[in-house]
């Protein structure tokens, strides 16, 4: 053992899969390109039943949502991720600013609502922020 | 290194500061009517003075030379031999402090300078002050002489050169330092002399004019030149030692720490993969046979999946990719060997009628072969050897991913995700195979495998090895880590 045989393997724990769940396709290709520049693995889906399906499969880090999906309101699939996924981290996209919006976005289990127009540094601190467990509820 | 050393010794060197006495010579007055008569009384007892009764010219009669001689050869000069050996190789014995060892070389500084003023024609008087300042200086404690008779019984115990007649010799140093039992005694010297010199009286009171809690520094050794570079030398080696022992500890911990050996932990990926086929751990860990056999099979089924089979992945840009994880033949010859072994341990197993035994049972057996019977213990010889080519297999993917061989390069570790099979669904490629390698050691690890065990059971050895190191190099390194951060600064550990 001291000259040959096991050595430690120090795995860098940074595998981090990401959702990005978009319907307008430039945005997403957007998003996408923004966040393997990042080095982090992204799935991009166009659907809520694509999102699910990707969730339950392949247990992601992040989830990126956008409010308007083509199958469903984007604050509709937080609740169902949510019913079997406590840990994953819940990203809203939407252009409503209101209150409201904000409200029921996090009381529908989104840990992060983000407005649009937003800028491409910010989304990115804040995915880090999130996985580090540094960001509160907003 | 000399600039190191001359930094080191200024560092922690003890500046004493010389003795003084009240050196003004008494006037005419104070001589004839006071002084006089003093000194007379005095060197009544000794005679080691003349004092002529019409002239002030005090000089020293050759006893007093004789006298100076004699406490030379008969207390110093049985000793003096061994104090140069002390300070070359003293600072290697752990029982011997660098407060006793710098006393020692201020005991032989002292010596030096008795041997200088004995051996000088006519008594030199600078000579003679430094002397007595030293003398003065060392006896100002009695602990200060115990602690170099200690040190010199230590040193020679620990090279076999302590005898009666040495500890004889040893015992003789306590009181000339003390002032009493020995008549005159070297105070009675000191005395006269000042007499003879400051031409007036003195009392013994007068020799302790000093303050000092400690002559010598307890920092780091007062050593030669050569004495610390074999410090620093040996500073240097325990450096590396600990560096290299370090690394040891870190991957039999690692190693440990993966194994999970029972019945400390619990090894949970095997009991996970176990029970994600459609068989129970907790029924099937009562027959020992058997549920090493089905691991075995759930083991083989992946390998030949890793070895043979293309793994389906999705590649971060969007595309399915398909590539065997572990693709290199030496995978596969030790593979073929396994795959053969445990079809021979399972027939052996199937031809046989045994009686149960419960894992836990081979859990808790100090040693495994006496809990089976005979035709037991030869199934058993066949798992040894399945087990040694698991932990084999083991050893090939651990240097696959320090390497940095594996088929994914570090670089591009995140890059692809596997789809399946379902242990590993969603996991990267470094991750899977990590995934594996946990999983064959905890079998390893469980099943008792001789090697793996061998190699965690080193921890202990290794954890107090390095303790070892750090002890010794605390011992001997400088209060203020002074030397080690120059051989960082040097690049030499």
């Amino acid at each position: 053992m001291e000259d040959e045989g096991f050595v430690k393997i120090n795995l860098k724990d940074d595998f981090r899969k990401i959702i990005i769940a978009e319907s307008v396709q430039f945005v997403a290709n957007s998003l996408v390109r923004i966040l393997k520049e990042e080095g982090y693995f992204v799935f991009q889906s166009p659907t809520g039943k694509s999102v699910k399906f990707l969730t339950d499969n392949y247990k992601p880090d992040v989830i990126v949502i956008s409010e308007r999906l083509p199958d469903m309101r984007g604050i509709n699939l937080i609740r169902e991720i949510r019913e079997n996924n406590k840990g994953v981290k819940i990203i809203l996209i939407s252009a409503d600013e209101s209150f409201e919006a904000k409200q029921n976005a996090l009381l529908a289990g989104s840990d992060y609502y983000l407005v649009k127009p937003f800028e491409r540094d910010f989304l990115v601190s804040i995915i880090a922020d999130l996985l580090s467990g540094k960001v509160n509820l907003q | 290194m000399e600039d190191l050393y001359l930094y080191v010794i200024e560092r922690y060197k003890k500046n004493l500061s010389p003795l003084t006495f009240d050196e003004k010579v008494p006037g005419f007055f104070n001589y004839y009517f006071r002084q006089a008569a003093l000194m007379r009384r005095y060197n009544e007892k000794y005679g080691f003075l003349k004092i002529p009764y019409f002239s002030r010219s005090i000089e020293l009669k050759s006893s007093f030379h004789a006298a100076l001689r004699n406490f030379f050869s008969d207390y110093i000069l049985p000793v003096r031999k061994y104090l140069d050996e002390i300070i070359n190789k003293g600072w290697r014995l752990s029982s011997l402090s660098v407060r006793s060892y710098n006393l020692v070389v201020f005991f032989a500084d002292l010596c030096k300078m008795f041997e200088t003023v004995i051996s000088e024609r006519a008594l030199n008087h600078k000579s003679f002050l430094k002397f007595e300042d030293l003398f003065l200086k060392f006896s100002k404690t009695e602990d200060n002489i115990v602690s170099v008779a200690e040190a010199l019984v230590i040193y020679l115990k620990s090279n076999n050169k302590f005898n009666d007649d040495v500890m004889i010799d040893i015992e003789k140093l306590k009181p000339l330092f003390s002032g009493s039992m020995i008549f005159p005694s070297m105070f009675d010297l000191f005395l006269s002399y000042n007499i003879f010199y400051y031409k007036k009286h003195f009392l013994y009171s007068d020799l302790y004019s000093m303050d000092y809690s400690d002559i010598v520094s307890s920092d780091f050794y007062n050593c030669p030149k050569e004495v610390f570079d074999e410090i620093v030398y040996k500073i240097e080696s325990l450096l590396k030692e600990i560096k290299r022992l370090e690394k040891v500890r870190e991957n039999l911990q690692w190693l440990k720490d993966l194994t999970a050996i029972p019945p400390n932990t619990l090894p949970e990926r095997i009991v996970s993969f176990y029970d994600s086929g459609e068989r129970s751990w907790d029924l099937d860990k009562n027959d020992f046979f058997k549920l090493f056999l089905n691991i075995m099979q759930g083991l083989l089924e992946r390998l030949d999946a890793l070895i043979y089979k293309d793994v389906a992945l999705i590649d971060s840009k969007g595309g399915g990719n398909n590539f065997k994880l572990l693709n290199n033949p030496s995978f596969e010859l030790l593979y073929q060997k396994i795959y053969n072994d445990y079809y021979q341990t399972k027939a052996r197993f199937m031809s046989t009628v045994t009686s149960r035994v419960s894992l836990d049972d081979f859990i808790e057996a100090e040693n495994p072969d006496s809990i089976f019977n005979e035709s037991q213990i030869s199934i058993y010889e066949k798992i040894k050897g399945l087990l040694k080519g698991i932990s084999e297999m083991s050893l090939k993917i651990n240097n696959l991913i320090v390497t940095d061989s594996f088929i994914v390069k570090n670089s591009e570790r995140n890059r692809y995700m596997l789809t399946s099979p379902e242990e590993v669904k969603g996991k990267s490629p470094h991750q899977a195979v990590y995934y594996y390698l946990e999983l064959f050691l905890q079998v390893c690890g469980c099943f008792k495998e001789e090697g793996i065990r061998k190699e965690v059971l080193e921890l202990d050895r290794i954890v107090s090895n390095v303790n070892d190191a750090k002890k010794e190099l605390s011992r001997i390194s400088d209060r203020n880590n002074l030397i080690e951060k120059k051989l960082v600064e040097l690049g030499k550990v």
